[in-house]
């Protein structure tokens, strides 16, 4: 665990005083602290950090200073991702980062730069930052830190911020690659801390009927059904597109648990929502 | 027996391997029972043609048969629903879809 202490206004001497207090009195010794300052409250803190058995890490934050008080001889969570294929280090990433605190870290290396390249977009679009990068031996490291994710309002026209991904699917069980990375793409959105809002269209619509995706199957890949039912577990909106359903003659009884159908005014109102991003299939 | 249609029947087994494999990449293993068949008919095929024993064509003839009944058995889910990928198998289907009548032909006529 991270406690974090904001103490914005508040320059040196008087910070390194409240660190020192903060440290002191901690209900659980040798827990990390992370402190939000003001520039200017750095001077003396690292004198602090020493005399409490801590090391010192100063970051520049956008307008105020982050002061990290490590306990000396800490070790931080490290995995490897080496030999996993995409979207494996996402997912795996992603997990680990949800079972972290805000500002807990974790160090992730692999021996392919082009994965970690990959895992740096996932990190930051999800909010959190990559804080070090180095080389150890033939792993290339990143050091992950886990941040508070900034909500972007509802209609918004903020492209940087956009949290939200609708998947649109036109191809259906017809073409296997393609309803895959339907629900692959999916499940690395999910794990980038995205909402996912899954569309099926045209021949889409195949998969939505009972049944029809558990014959879709590759040896490298779990059965579609099963892929389709982790998203659904993991809140993950399913549409099936009720003109395209009623031109292969589905039902809503013909649908497999979960999928709703919906009209077009909700495909253009997904589409014209500018905090999607939207993925074809 | 007539073994012109047998080898009319080879050809088309032929070009249906490149179809074939084109559609099963596409969709997947679901095709493979008809993917199996069709390489096993086109071996007992093509040793019919050559041997012209008449046990060989029969087995070759029943094969060509499972071959397209297959193909319509592992394709259903996909004809019913998919129109818009038809492109992608429907050369596949056209193909397969002579062989039984080349295999009924060769033994009845």
């Amino acid at each position: 665990m991270v406690k974090t202490v904001k103490a914005l206004g508040i320059r040196s001497p008087n910070a390194g005083i409240l660190a020192g207090n903060v440290l002191r009195s901690l209900e659980m010794p040798g827990e990390e602290v992370r402190f939000i300052v003001s520039p200017g409250a750095e001077a003396g803190m690292d004198a602090v950090a020493r005399k409490y058995g801590y090391s010192m890490e100063l970051n520049r934050l956008e307008k105020d200073l982050e002061i990290r008080m490590i306990p000396s001889g800490k070790t931080m969570e490290e995995i490897d991702v080496t030999g996993e294929t995409c979207p494996g280090p996402v997912i795996i990433v992603g997990e680990r980062l949800s079972g972290l605190a805000i500002g807990e870290r974790l160090k992730v290396k692999s021996a392919s730069l082009d994965t970690l390249a990959d895992l740096t977009a996932a990190v930051t679009a999800s909010g959190s930052r990559i804080v070090g990068e180095e080389t150890e031996g033939d792993r290339h490291v990143i050091t992950v830190e886990k941040c508070e994710k900034k909500e972007t309002p509802v209609g918004t026209l903020s492209a940087a911020n956009r949290d939200r991904v609708l998947v649109v699917q036109s191809n259906g069980t017809g073409n296997a690659e393609r309803a895959y990375a339907t629900f692959i793409f999916s499940k690395v959105a999910v794990s980038m801390g995205k909402k996912v809002t899954i569309f099926l269209l045209m021949d889409g619509v195949s998969i939505a009927r009972k049944g029809s995706a558990a014959g879709v199957k590759h040896p490298a890949f779990a059965p579609l059904d099963q892929l389709m039912d982790e998203m659904m577990k993991a809140g993950v909106t399913m549409y099936a597109c009720e003109l395209s359903a009623t031109f292969r003659g589905i039902t809503e009884n013909d649908l497999a648990p979960g999928v709703k159908l919906a009209g077009a005014a909700t495909y253009i109102q997904l589409l014209s929502d500018p905090t999607y991003a939207v993925v074809n299939f | 027996m007539n073994l012109t249609y047998q080898v009319i029947a080879l050809a088309i087994l032929f070009s249906s391997t490149v179809t074939g494999f084109i559609t099963f990449r596409m969709q997947g293993l679901k095709l493979a029972p008809h993917f199996g068949a069709l390489i096993l008919a086109l071996i007992v095929t093509l040793a019919a043609v050559i041997t012209g024993i008449s046990v060989i064509v029969v087995v070759a003839a029943v094969l060509q048969v499972i071959v397209a009944l297959t193909a319509y058995t592992q394709f259903f889910q996909i004809l019913r629903d998919n129109f818009q990928t038809s492109p992608g198998y429907g050369a596949h289907l056209a193909l397969v879809t002579m062989l039984p009548v080349l295999a009924i032909a060769s033994l009845l006529m």
